[in-house]
């Protein structure tokens, strides 16, 4: 059989290549999403730069109730600071809503009095 | 990325994508790689067609699994598959767990671009021929002439995929073709010289 022959029979056979059916490949597919690995989910920034004292921290502010009712603590405290300190501890806040000097104020003078009875 | 922009993307990068959970990879890599060892598969058995689409899709799950672990560079895919292919056609022919059927019992079915009933009909003997011409070759002979003559390989990728020097493989496939080696010479009958045209 000569060369020429040969490559005759290998050229049908090479446009005669089995095409694979349509269950094949459904199979073959299925296999590669059966063993496909899962895309990995993208990490916290956070977790990954917090350093070691910023953890502590964060967990101490989650633990007593995250970081809303923190931030309601200085007015807590405030209220706290008014409630038992005595009144004379207070003159200073008293001074600053009333004006210096004044002893007493009259609401009703009697001049005004004499003008409405008219 | 759309379907027809894939196609253009290798073999490695495609893999690497499928190993990122990339689904439209593991389909671009299925119609590109699927049709390739089927015909490879079906040429070492004989013409066997159930027996080469198990073999297929079985060299396919192997790559499917090994993706996560795939080193780019040190081996392309495509030889690499046919190298499962290789080795898994060569167990089955071993172990003799081949289901009894008469070669070229499944040639493709090519009636929408046949010519005609006569050219068909010698078509099919041509390859009915070759498959059993094939089959009277020695394991390593056979893997290399239809990796070079039919599925069109190069030297050095047969080389890669049988694991053999190049002139090993320039050897078995001199030796294959040898002018009318035995298991030719039984098939050069008029039909395969085309006499009956």
């Amino acid at each position: 059989m000569s060369d020429q022959i040969l490559e005759d029979l290998f050229g049908v056979a090479r446009a005669a290549a089995p095409a694979p059916s349509a269950g094949l490949m459904a199979r073959v597919l299925a296999d590669a999403y059966e063993a496909q690995p899962l895309p990995a989910p993208a990490a916290p920034a956070a977790a990954v730069t917090r350093p070691g004292w910023r953890l502590l921290l964060a967990a101490m502010v989650d633990g007593l109730g995250g970081a809303g009712a923190v931030a309601g603590w200085p007015a807590a405290a405030a209220g706290l600071f008014f409630g038992y300190a005595s009144p004379e501890a207070l003159d200073w806040l008293a001074g600053a809503v009333s004006p210096s000097g004044a002893d007493s104020y009259e609401l009703l003078s009697a001049a005004d009095l004499f003008l409405t009875e008219g | 990325m759309p379907f027809d922009a894939m196609t253009a993307v290798s073999d490695d990068d495609l893999l690497a994508l499928y190993a990122k959970g990339d689904r439209l990879a593991a389909r671009v890599l299925t119609e590109r790689l699927v049709p390739r060892v089927l015909g490879y598969a079906s040429r070492i058995l004989g013409g066997d067609r159930a027996e080469a689409e198990d073999v297929a899709q079985e060299a396919m799950l192997r790559l499917w699994r090994i993706a996560p672990e795939w080193r780019a560079g040190e081996a392309r895919v495509s030889t690499w598959v046919y190298r499962v292919v290789t080795n898994l056609c060569t167990d089955r022919l071993r172990s003799g767990r081949r289901r009894a059927r008469p070669m070229g019992d499944d040639l493709p079915d090519a009636a929408d671009e046949a010519p005609g009933a006569e050219t068909r009909m010698l078509d099919d003997a041509r390859l009915t021929a070759l498959n059993a011409a094939l089959g009277q070759l020695p394991d390593r002979q056979r893997e290399a002439v239809v990796l070079r003559h039919i599925e069109g390989l190069s030297n050095p990728e047969i080389a890669e995929v049988l694991g053999v020097g190049v002139e090993a493989v320039e050897s078995l496939t001199a030796r294959g073709k040898r002018p009318c080696p035995r298991p030719w010479r039984g098939s050069a009958r008029p039909w395969i010289r085309g006499e009956l045209r």
